[in-house]
């Protein structure tokens, strides 16, 4: 081998090398950092989502302003209960989400309805505009996804993740996430191989209780044109919820 | 020229006056024989290729189908009420043979025995499912027990179905129409109706299977009588005398009836209206127009004969153009047949140039023949360039590919050159032939002394201070220029205040959909269906009528047949029960279960549709204003009205006769609707679906999509453009045309606007040999131009009639801007460059104005009133610009010395 061939083996040699360097974490411990970051024993939140059906057409919107509580249930499911506040005709209907099902409350009747067929990628009648449960779902990206690291520049990661789970609505996903603190900034949701379903972003990052976390985040459906955007008002961490807000007799009451 | 060979001219025509006036006449009345041949096309089609995809799919479904529709409403009154007397003004139609021979169809309401004989055909199966259900045992409680359970497990059990259209959004409507109908039809029975028990129960059943009887809006104040006309949109004045003769009945109903309202639309009460206006517009603003000039003429002029043989040359001119265009387009369309217009404002301006300065002359002393050739000598050089640059810059437009751009450069731009034809030989033969005698003009005139002052202060600092506010004007509509729009909806270049148009608010309003549909001609039922699907899903759709709907496929009318024979054969009437004090309470429960589902159905759809639906209006003014847990105001409370009734213990008996006729009833209603062995065919259908639906030949069938009443905005029109080219590139109507022409016309306007300007520039630059001259003409050509479209910018939007004000002002600003520099050779001075020409084109600019703002002020089609609105601030930039910028500029160039007196009429008497 002479001094030219040396040459040319040290430099593919560093190529190849080189990003395993540059990058130091590996995809997995991005990704558990980044459900480790979205992860606390419970949440409470005012929010407003606007959706909007079509970008063309940005004056017709339908903003809703909605409380939310959450946390981790007994055999590690998710409880969730949101009221909405705005607009005046929906005030106090609710959606309790548990791990045995979905129950609708209507204050207009102060019937409670058990619904039987709410999937993981869907939305109750459109409630939640372009956001599906799973995109929402936080703090199990590594539990549905296996991921891989694609590339990495100062601020930011780019992952593909694949699911790893029949649960999945997805083919892929592709996640940038900032290396300050492990929030995802872009995640565009991928059904086909080409064309990215849904592209989630992160416009507005705040510090709510002394803990980072998305403020404002914009979801857009390229597909259907149309966009949803939540604004996150107020946000409290790991408080104690007491177990009856997250059972349906609540709405009996 | 010499002078000698204009004076032997003037001369010729002085004396062969005779054959050639003859001449003249004879060609024109071959013209106006050569006009006969001319058609007027009016539709948007005929300004689009014929190989436009949108064109042949309207112009295939034209030949096939009859589209054409008069919509008659009758408002305000209760349903029955509306009902009856729609029934009744169907009647007098006819009465009248004449008038109903105009008519292929009338259509009031559903065909009730259609849809009772063949209504489970049409029924998907899960719907047959749920009929069967409820009908199972088909008296009162358990049918309205059934039918809550299908209502939960259809809209609430499963999250809902997704409810993201307005065609699923008018499904669910239909629902509550009809429960509404069904329970206040128990109400009123219970609460002493008298009629039979055995009616109110078959009118309960048809409530809940047959639907409306007739075609209600949604809030049920007003109702739609639709007639297929059988004669053709074109048919001008078929459609008129029809509409007439419709308005005269409708006007005897209103006086019968003064409390209902009664309107008249559809498209062909709308071309009736627009017939009407065009009339106007081309008498009324005219009229006022001349009454205006002649007036100004009277006190500017020395000679009202002159005007008056200007005014025939310019119509003889145009009438050479119609003869022209009788032997070759051989037609007109919306946008040809504004030539008129245009060569009346720049073929007078020709004119005023002759007969001005021929008047001057004439004033003077100087002999006939000798004024002519003078005259003619110094304005026929300005006046063909102005002319010729602007033909030729029409001329530039036939190599758009748009045919209405085509058409419109060859039809200007030859009417432009046969005008400056007939002004430089018929209105010299005239003035030579019919000369006025010598008498003393005691007439007072304006002086116009103020031009030539105004020329004297423009070399001065004055001349600066003007310039200066002009480049800050210019600057300031410079910056107005990109916020600009583009009116892409052809609806609004016609009349708006006409009773069609005010019906038309009105239908949009109670129905929320737009009359003006878009249809798509398929060629077998299976395309139908597929395409319906689509177009239902859609959120620009209304509505769709599809012979789908009419006549499923074969394979799903056998699952159907197949079910109902069994579901026919296995049907027993169970005995009736009487309803004691339990089960009226039962029924009460259930009732009030129905109004919590409403509600909660209201509720749930509001996530998608908005607080604002037709859903939520709908149950607020059934029920009452549901605010959450609050009640906001008072509805009709139908459920709550029933359950008071129910609860009323003497009304147990007249409840139990009512359950026991609706049982008997809904089974022979049920034993009749599954009476079905056969499947559905062609000839099975009413004939009035088949007119609509079914081609001529029987081999295509018509889908029609009426849009919602979004498209009134451009965001919802292009919505619904790219929606329909979405689902099938061959859907055509009013709104794809529409689209279709403006998008043609605005990515050629560039194209056609440079290709003018070049040959503009080509052709300045070849006469006046000077590049400097045709910089100046241009530079003022372009400030006009941006104040024009700058100060417009604050009035009003672009549309496909008033685009046509941008080659017409270049014309005539280069006309003007081409009379300065031209007589900037001859004039000595700018204080007589002023008097004279600057006359002239100030007399021009003032005639063009007055002209185009009569359009403005009183032309009732709006693309009309827009073109004479922004000609008219044209005009006026271009006469600012024309008589400021090259004067100033020149000035201060010392080209020409202030204060000399005119000398060029001393030369030319030297040149005798």
């Amino acid at each position: 081998m002479n001094n030219k061939q040396n040459l040319i083996g040290i430099f593919f040699a560093v190529l190849v090398l080189l990003p395993f360097g540059i990058f130091g974490e590996s995809a997995e411990d991005i990704i558990a950092q980044v459900d480790r970051r979205q992860t606390s024993d419970s949440e409470i939140s005012e929010l407003s989502m606007t959706v909007i059906d079509d970008i063309s057409d940005m004056n017709n919107r339908k903003v809703f302003r909605l409380e939310s509580f959450s946390r981790k249930g007994e055999e590690d499911g998710e409880l969730s209960v949101f009221f909405f506040r705005e607009p005046r005709r929906l005030a106090g209907m609710a959606i309790l989400s548990r791990d045995d099902g979905q129950w609708v409350y209507f204050p207009s009747t102060g019937r409670v309805r058990l619904l039987s067929g709410a999937a993981k990628g869907g939305s109750i009648n459109g409630v939640g505009g372009d956001f599906s449960y799973e995109d929402l779902g936080t703090g199990n990206w590594g539990e549905d996804y296996n991921f891989s690291l694609i590339s990495s520049d100062e601020t930011l990661w780019k992952l593909e993740g694949i699911p790893s789970s029949d649960d999945v609505n997805y083919s892929r996903i592709i996640m940038e996430i900032h290396k300050n603190d492990y929030i995802p900034r872009r995640i565009e949701f991928y059904k086909g191989k080409i064309n990215p379903e849904k592209i989630m972003t992160i416009r507005e990052v705040s510090a709510f209780n002394g803990r980072m976390n998305p403020a404002v985040i914009e979801m857009d459906n390229p597909s259907k044109n149309s966009r949803t955007l939540i604004e996150i008002h107020k946000m409290e961490f790991d408080r104690p919820l007491n177990d009856n807000l997250f059972h349906p007799r609540q709405f009996y009451r | 020229m010499k002078i000698e060979k204009w004076r032997d001219y003037a001369l010729f025509l002085q004396r062969r006056k005779i054959p050639l006036l003859i001449t003249v006449a004879l060609l024109g009345i071959l013209s106006f024989f050569s006009t006969g041949s001319i058609e007027m096309k009016t539709r948007i089609e005929d300004m689009l290729p014929e190989d436009n995809p949108i064109v042949k799919s309207y112009t295939a479904i034209g030949d096939e189908f009859n589209t054409s529709s008069i919509l008659l409403t009758v408002e305000d009154g209760t349903p029955e009420e509306m009902g009856r007397v729609a029934d009744e003004l169907v009647a007098l139609l006819k009465d009248d043979h004449d008038l109903a021979a105009n008519f292929r169809a009338v259509r009031t309401k559903m065909d009730r025995d259609f849809m009772i004989d063949k209504g489970f055909l049409l029924s998907e199966m899960e719907d047959l499912k749920d009929f069967k259900n409820m009908t199972e045992n088909p008296a009162l409680l358990p049918f309205l027990t059934s039918l809550n359970d299908n209502l939960e497990a259809a809209w609430l059990n499963d999250g809902g179905d997704d409810i993201n259209s307005p065609s699923e959004e008018q499904d669910l409507l239909d629902s509550f129409n009809q429960m509404e109908n069904f329970v206040h039809n128990i109400t009123n029975w219970i609460q002493g109706d008298e009629r039979d028990a055995r009616y109110a129960a078959d009118n309960l059943i048809d409530s809940l299977f047959v639907g409306d009887a007739y075609f209600y809006s949604p809030d049920y104040k007003m109702l739609i009588i639709q007639i297929s006309p059988a004669f053709s949109i074109g048919d001008r004045k078929q459609l008129s005398n029809v509409i007439d003769s419709i308005k005269e009945k409708t006007a005897l109903m209103e006086k019968l009836y003064p409390h209902l309202v009664f309107g008249v639309s559809g498209d062909i009460a709308q071309e009736a209206d627009e017939e009407a206006a065009l009339g106007f517009d081309a008498l009324y603003p005219a009229l006022a127009a001349l009454i205006v000039i002649l007036f100004l003429f009277y006190f500017s002029l020395p000679s009202l004969r002159s005007i008056l043989f200007a005014l025939i040359a310019l119509a003889l001119g145009i009438l050479f153009d119609l003869g022209l265009i009788g032997v070759t387009i051989k037609e007109l369309n919306m946008i040809t047949s504004s030539f008129g217009a245009l060569l009346v404002g720049l073929g007078i301006d020709f004119g005023i140039h002759i007969i001005t300065r021929y008047g001057d002359s004439v004033e003077q002393g100087i002999s006939p023949v000798e004024a002519m050739a003078r005259t003619l000598k110094a304005t026929v050089p300005p006046v063909s360039i102005g002319g010729i640059t602007t033909a030729l810059a029409f001329f530039a437009l036939c190599l758009s590919k748009t045919k209405g751009f085509v058409q419109f450069g060859f039809v200007a731009g030859s009417g432009i050159l046969l005008v400056l034809f007939a002004m430089f030989t018929i209105l010299p033969l005239l003035l030579l032939s019919f000369k006025k005698k010598a008498v003393q003009n005691k007439r007072i005139r304006i002086s116009y002394s103020f031009l030539p002052a105004w020329g004297r202060a423009l070399q001065g600092k004055a001349g600066i201070s003007v310039m200066a506010v002009l480049v800050l004007l210019t600057v300031s509509a410079a910056i107005f220029i990109p916020s600009i729009s583009y009116d892409y909806d052809m609806r609004h270049i016609g009349p708006q205040n006409t009773p069609s148009k005010a019906t038309e608010n009105r239908i949009m309003e109670a129905y929320e959909l737009s009359p003006f549909p878009s249809f798509l001609s398929v060629n077998s039922l299976e395309e139908a269906e597929e395409v319906t699907e689509s177009l239902r899903k859609k959120r620009s759709v209304s509505t769709v009528s599809s012979p789908s709907d009419y006549l499923p496929s074969p394979a799903d009318q056998n699952q159907r047949i197949e079910y109902i024979k069994e579901w026919h054969k296995n049907l027993t009437l169970p005995e009736a029960d009487r309803l004691g004090n339990d089960e009226i309470l039962e029924l009460s429960d259930e009732v009030q279960r129905l109004e919590w589902n409403v509600i909660e159905i209201a509720d749930i759809s509001s996530v998608n549709l908005g607080d604002e639906s037709r859903i939520i209006e709908k149950r607020d003014s059934m029920i009452r204003e549901i605010l959450g847990a609050q009640a906001g105001e008072a509805g009709r409370e139908v459920f709550q009205k029933l359950i008071a009734a129910l609860n009323d213990p003497a009304a147990k008996e007249r409840i139990n006769l009512l359950n026991s006729e609706f049982q008997k009833s809904l089974f022979e209603r049920v034993t009749r609707m599954t009476s079905v062995d056969s499947a559905l065919s062609i000839s099975d259908l009413p004939q009035s679906i088949r007119d609509e639906m079914i081609s001529r030949e029987g081999s295509s069938f018509l889908i029609t999509v009426y849009p919602t009443d979004d498209i009134q905005n451009r965001v919802g029109m292009f919505r619904f453009d790219s929606e329909m080219l979405n689902v099938h590139k061959g859907i055509t109507g009013t709104i794809p045309l529409s689209l279709a022409l403006s998008k043609e016309i605005l990515s050629e306007t560039g194209t056609a606007a440079l290709a003018v300007l070049a040959v503009v520039v080509f052709f300045l630059l070849i006469t006046f040999k000077s590049l400097i001259k045709t910089l100046l003409a241009m530079i003022s050509l372009a400030v006009g131009f941006i104040l024009m479209i700058g100060s417009y910018t604050l009035l009003g939007e672009m549309n496909l009639v008033n685009i046509l004000a941008i080659p017409l002002i270049i014309g005539i600003a280069i006309d003007y801007n081409v009379h300065i520099i031209h007589s900037l050779d001859r004039e000595k001075s700018f204080e007589t460059l002023m008097a004279s020409t600057g006359k002239s084109i100030l007399l021009s600019a003032l005639t063009t104005m007055i002209g185009f703002g009569s359009l403005a002020l009183l032309g009732t089609f709006r693309g009309i009133a827009t073109l004479g609105i922004l000609l008219f601030l044209g005009t006026l930039s271009a006469l600012i610009s024309s008589l400021i910028i090259i004067p100033v500029i020149l000035s201060r160039q010392g080209e020409k010395k202030s204060g000399e007196k005119r000398i060029y009429i001393q030369e030319e008497l030297h040149e005798q």
